[in-house]
């Protein structure tokens, strides 16, 4: 689990932590390049997944999300949902290749998915 | 599409444009997404080499793998480029890249802030 994080994270331009998490909040593995604080990173985007998850599944009847990315001024995250009890992190800086996240983002949840 | 013109061209398995973030704005054929994000990747190895350089902007990039051939062009803030079968003449695509070059040219420029 961990060498497809750090493969993840040096495939990806940009990235700088991957991590796998429980929608519970709770972090199950993860690699980071910077001294960064994996349990609150996932911890609080696991509550923005659950909150996306219901809104689309039981306010907008669209369905489970398949992929969220959120940009703010010093973090950007591309979140990739494994079945709809776990999802991938992954955390970017400002000039990340968003594409190269999405594709290898998608392969290494697919990975993942099996040892879960 | 904008692309229509390398998806004919014989040897020609994918093809794609995109800009500075890796998304491709239009992609054909198998594996044009993967091949827009790298192609998004090595221009930023290639403005960072040509400013290191001083040999000014790279504009056009070629390179042959084991098993494909990939030529590609910068235009503005976008990379367009096409993956040919290895031992494809290139010659054909990289004709009608050049061509699309002028519709790119045209494209808004990228948002970067």
């Amino acid at each position: 689990m961990l060498a497809h994080l750090t493969q993840l994270v040096k495939d990806v331009d940009g990235a700088w932590a991957a991590a796998i998490g429980g929608l519970d909040g709770l972090l199950i593995e993860g690699h980071a390049i910077t001294d960064t604080d994996l349990n609150l990173l996932i911890a609080e985007h696991a509550g923005l997944l659950q909150a996306s998850a219901n809104a689309y599944t039981q306010t907008l009847n669209a369905g489970q999300p398949r992929e969220m990315y959120l940009r703010g001024e010093r973090l950007s995250v591309y979140l990739q949902p494994i079945r709809t009890e776990y999802f991938l992190l992954l955390a970017l800086d400002a000039r990340s290749n968003l594409g190269q996240a999405r594709l290898y983002g998608r392969e290494a949840a697919r990975k993942l998915e099996g040892t879960l | 599409m904008k692309l229509d013109a390398l998806t004919n061209i014989p040897g020609v398995i994918a093809s794609a444009l995109v800009g500075p973030d890796g998304l491709s704005i239009e992609s054909n054929g198998d594996g044009g997404e993967v091949l827009a994000a790298e192609l998004a990747s090595l221009r930023t190895s290639l403005d960072r080499m040509g400013r290191r350089l001083g040999s000014g902007e790279v504009t056009r990039l070629g390179f042959t793998s084991d098993r494909i051939e990939v030529v590609a062009l910068a235009v503005g803030d976008w990379m367009m480029g096409a993956a040919l079968v290895r031992s494809s003449d290139t010659r054909s695509a990289q004709q009608a890249l050049a061509k699309l070059a002028l519709e790119v040219d045209s494209l808004p420029r990228v948002d970067r802030s």
